[in-house]
């Protein structure tokens, strides 16, 4: 499907290279940003930024990488700033209501469960909710994050340990 | 299999299928090993609670709409001039000046078509690390 994309863009057909791309990516992005920024309806609004900087770069597209992994690489760089932003917007007290709904987190329904997430490394938290997030594909997760498939399962592992641990500490 | 060989690959497991046989051999270790017993079962039972506490996110039934007006409001910028313009541009330069020193110089000949074609491959090499730096 990506070479069907490929092909697209040579073919300078933007409009339908970018139908194919919301059909086969829209929700695998909107759940990345969900893990980025905590919040469903902010990653909603940051999917919409992320597919319209695609949309723009369409036409530059030089094919070096696949489309999938170039399209996750301004996902990731736009999830990353919007968090950032949104954290120096936290700051701001009077902006209370908003600062409830950004923390609300990616895992939901098991309250123990998401204050044990909190408490690791922030990229063990990221690696840990997207595998789950993303029906568990580690090759998709790393090609989310931009980093070898063996770094991910790394991260797991030491997540999934020390998750354990503090199971057993609450036992 | 020793113990931390199958605490291993029962984490493997949980990433992805591992092979029948290294299955097996964890397994059996699992199963005669209480303190990887242990190991195990709190592993699945993580397994199971991150799979269940999950959500299925998606994304609302007006994101595409909203998307699509964003997209009216702003055209794809298409860019100025064909892509292969500068390396047109760039053997149509070399060419030309190899020409006109073959015309001034016709007793040199062999030594302009050299040295041009050398001059035209390493300077086509040198634009593209440069033009590739820009993108
Ligand atoms: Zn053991």
């Amino acid at each position: 499907m990506d070479e069907n994309v490929q092909q697209l863009l040579r073919r300078k057909r933007y409009a339908e290279a970018l139908e194919e791309l919301l059909n086969r990516y829209e929700t695998k992005v909107f759940r990345m940003a969900v893990t980025f920024l905590k919040d469903p309806a902010r990653a909603e609004e940051v999917t919409q930024d992320i597919f319209l900087k695609l949309w723009q770069a369409l036409p530059y597209y030089d094919g070096r990488a696949s489309p999938g992994t170039w399209l996750y690489t301004i996902a990731r760089n736009t999830c990353l700033s919007a968090s950032r932003s949104d954290f120096y917007r936290k700051t701001v007290p009077l902006d209370s209501r908003k600062e409830c709904a950004a923390l609300r987190p990616a895992i939901q329904s098991d309250l123990e469960l998401e204050q044990s997430i909190n408490r690791l490394p922030e990229i063990q938290q990221v690696v840990i909710t997207l595998f789950y997030l993303q029906e568990k594909r580690v090759d998709e997760v790393a090609r989310m994050l931009g980093i070898p498939e063996g770094t991910v399962k790394s991260h797991l592992h030491r997540a999934r340990l020390a998750l354990g641990e503090m199971m057993k500490e609450a036992q | 299999m020793n113990c931390e060989h199958a605490r291993q690959a029962l984490l493997d497991s949980l990433d992805s299928p591992i092979p029948a046989e290294l299955d097996e051999a964890m397994r059996n270790h699992v199963g005669n090993c209480e303190a990887c017993r242990g190991f195990a079962e709190r592993q699945r039972a993580l397994d199971v609670r991150l799979t269940a506490a999950a959500p299925v996110v998606s994304l609302s039934s007006e994101f595409r709409s909203s998307l699509q007006a964003e997209l009216s409001d702003h055209p794809i910028p298409i860019p100025s001039w064909p892509e292969s313009l500068p390396d047109i541009a760039h053997l149509a330069g070399c060419a030309f000046a190899i020409l006109l020193l073959l015309v001034a110089l016709p007793q040199y000949s062999a030594a302009i078509l050299a040295a041009g074609m050398g001059f035209t491959l390493v300077t086509y090499f040198l634009q593209a690390v440069v033009r590739s730096s820009l993108t």
